[in-house]
């Protein structure tokens, strides 16, 4: 496949050229769709959340906002994570006020094919980190990204990024030690 | 070894999570979605030269009624030292 410009293709976006965003959707989303899915849990909401992102990113492109320093791809996995993580926030805070049970509605509505099962079985076992732990978690040992890079994304530092995920490791292993008592 | 353990899970839940893509479609919707937005940088410039064209005005009517008054002013006193001459 031909290498595509997608500096280019920003540049055109930013010059009016709506039609050339499709370039950019056509070779960025399953990248952004894949690390948002595993952000959310679910791929309902993966959508929603890129959809959104994507939207931002055409608002930024369009004013100029994007400055080419860093790679398109780069900045549209940065704008793409902030969008999931304040989406992750949003629901933290629905499920604080919200008194349906959200694990029976879940197991309800549990899939069948082994990406979404496998999806699932990760929202299962991360869904009570705090969310600042579970992006951590998601960015660093399932996107393989840096500390740095993740500290980047956070908008913390890397220590605070380390801390994260000691505490991330640290409840899912009780978690997983509480599970493996009730079997 | 427990610590190992989570990352085994993690790793074994990315390999599985690995082709994981949106919905037929999905980039036709995000188009049409970023087409009917309305497009703020343009309406921006738009407004900031309508700004500019109205300062423009601004200054030629004050520039304007300005040498209509200095006119003015020296026709009032023109009159005057027509008045004290006269006697």
């Amino acid at each position: 496949m031909a290498e595509v410009d997608l500096t280019l293709a920003a540049r055109r976006v930013g010059e009016g050229r709506t039609a050339d965003f499709r370039i950019i959707v056509e070779h960025t989303q399953q990248m952004l769709f894949r690390m948002v899915a595993r952000m959310m849990g679910n791929q309902a909401d993966a959508e929603d959340v890129l959809q959104e992102a994507y939207v931002k990113a055409f608002r930024a492109l369009s004013e100029g906002s994007f400055d080419g320093r860093s790679k398109l791809e780069s900045w549209l996995y940065q704008v793409a994570s902030h969008t999931a993580i304040d989406a992750l926030r949003r629901r933290a805070t629905r499920r604080t006020k919200d008194t349906v049970d959200i694990d029976s509605t879940d197991v309800a509505q549990a899939p069948t094919a082994d990406p979404e099962l496998a999806l699932f079985e990760l929202e299962t076992w991360l869904k009570d980190l705090p969310v600042e732990q579970r992006a951590a978690v998601v960015l660093k040992s399932i996107e393989g990204k840096t500390t740095r890079e993740v500290a980047e994304i956070l908008g913390c530092s890397e220590g605070a990024v380390e801390q994260r995920l000691v505490r991330a490791r640290a409840t899912l292993r009780r978690r997983r030690g509480d599970d493996e008592e009730r079997n | 070894m427990k610590n190992e353990t989570e990352e085994a899970r993690l790793e074994s839940l990315r390999e599985r999570t690995q082709n994981l893509a949106p919905s037929a479609g999905f980039g036709d919707r995000v188009l049409l979605m970023v087409e009917n937005l309305p497009r703020p940088s343009r309406s921006g410039r738009e407004r900031l030269f309508a700004l500019g064209l109205f300062a423009a005005a601004a200054g030629v009517a004050m520039f304007l009624s300005s040498g209509a008054e200095s006119s003015l002013d020296a026709r009032t006193i023109s009159s005057f030292d027509v008045v004290e001459l006269e006697p």
